[in-house]
């Protein structure tokens, strides 16, 4: 009996790792882009960096990558947003005109990468510290169709779907070091929540990538509630984050504001690290 | 190094690749079927006719995601409106049903997510067309773009 080619050939964990591989349900969506890269850091000594994007779904898709400046701020009720501007002062610390995008439009088939390489010439000169751009990768799939056959009056209306991907690029020179002040802790108690705020200050000469965790102790020191806030500080944030206090009983609580260098959504080895730094004030709930 | 070992070496990068920012999948186009002239056609999000997206990102994401919209679409004869009302839109994290809870919101203004690992945003877009009696027939388009944004 001749002996099976390929893939039995090979011993049983192999094949078993091989065939679980096989056995992922492939997912037939029509337009489905993956970016790579959730952050692009470059450093001025390779000048240098690339972003993948992945075509996930069953039909080709057109890309284009191009950059803009923007960072995030607080509104007025603090929710961030991309401040993003339409004239740069030549005192930003943009980046966004530095980079060029090999190939900047590309055509990726379906159920396949590419790979867009980016290079970075900044002016001679540059003082130490970080610059900043974002990423889009913007893409065209298919159309939607927003009439089907068309009635006696044979009008048909089509709607094309394009989908952006906003991703954070950092072009870092000589040293640079970061860091966040807290300040104005204050909070009000909102219904079944405690509603506060801190004003976070940058610190250095690179942004602060990291998270606030903020947590709510009884007066025996028992964390009662504990949120945590991604952010970026790139000069100044003031934002908004709320503790579920509902069920506890009245009474004196500290409430504590911790700035971590990390955040869930990142790996650690892309961001700064710094020095934990922690305000806190007393709250009393009614 | 033996083939085993090279093969298992391959394979442990195929399974962890990079880090990955998100995806954004187009589920479902959004289809009014039969258009009228003379007459609105709303489609609403809970409608399996609505539009629907999936953003997923691999390791969490802390940002937003905003639509801009066309408020006509062209095409061989006088623009065909089309418009969008402040409950068209809809989000909700990890369940692909838009009846039974989630946020309705104006698909005009940006939308704030914080998701963690493996969690999905599910996102619905309803619309409106009213073609006048007098459209000319023929086909009408326009683009509707989704920026996902992350805050970092």
């Amino acid at each position: 009996m001749p002996v099976p080619r390929g893939l039995f050939m090979l011993r049983s964990p192999i094949r078993a790792a091989l065939l679980a591989l096989l056995l992922v349900p492939a997912r037939g969506f029509a337009q489905s882009l993956m970016v790579a890269s959730p952050i692009v850091t470059i450093d001025d000594r390779t000048r240098t960096g690339l972003v993948v994007l992945i075509n996930d779904g069953i039909v080709p898709m057109e890309a284009s990558i191009s950059t803009f400046y923007g960072y995030p701020v607080t509104d007025s009720l603090g929710r961030m947003y991309l401040r993003t501007f339409t004239d740069l002062a030549d005192t930003m610390p943009s980046a966004a005109a530095w980079v060029q995008c090999f190939p900047r439009r590309l055509h990726i088939e379906p159920k396949s990468r590419a790979t867009v390489r980016l290079l970075v010439t900044p002016p001679a000169n540059l003082a130490s510290g970080e610059y900043w751009a974002r990423l889009v990768v913007a893409t065209k799939g298919g159309q939607i169709s927003l009439g089907g056959l068309p009635d006696s009056s044979g009008i048909e209306a089509k709607l094309d779907i394009e989908v952006r991907s906003v991703v954070g690029l950092f072009y870092r020179v000589g040293a640079v070091k970061t860091g966040v002040a807290l300040a104005n802790l204050r909070s009000t108690e909102q219904g079944d929540s405690l509603v506060g705020r801190v004003a976070l200050t940058r610190q250095g000469n690179a942004a602060f990538v990291g998270s606030i965790k903020a947590q709510l102790r009884d007066t025996i020191g028992n964390v009662r509630a504990e949120r945590l806030l991604p952010l970026g500080v790139y000069y100044t944030l003031e934002p908004r984050f709320s503790l579920p206090v509902a069920g506890l009983p009245p009474g004196r609580y500290a409430l504590t504001v911790e700035a971590l260098s990390n955040r869930p959504d990142l790996p650690s080895n892309l961001l700064l690290s710094t020095v934990p730094v922690q305000t806190s004030v007393e709250v009393r709930l009614e | 190094m033996s083939r085993r070992r090279v093969i298992l070496v391959l394979f442990g990068f195929a399974l962890s690749g990079q880090p990955v920012a998100g995806q954004v999948t187009t589920l479902h186009n959004l289809t009014f079927g039969t258009i009228t002239s003379g007459t609105t056609t709303h489609v609403v999000y809970t409608s399996s006719s609505a539009a629907q997206w999936q953003i997923h990102p691999t390791l969490g994401l802390t940002g937003t995601f905003q639509f801009t919209l066309p408020t006509t679409l062209s095409g061989p004869g006088a623009s065909l409106s089309i418009t969008y009302s402040s409950s068209d839109g809809h989000w909700r994290a990890n369940t692909n049903n838009p009846s039974t809870g989630g946020t309705t919101f104006d698909p005009h203004n940006t939308q704030s997510i914080a998701l963690v690992l493996s969690q999905n945003v599910y996102v619905w877009l309803g619309a409106s067309v009213s073609p006048p009696l007098n459209q000319k027939p023929g086909t009408y388009t326009g683009t509707v773009v989704l920026t996902v944004t992350g805050l970092l």
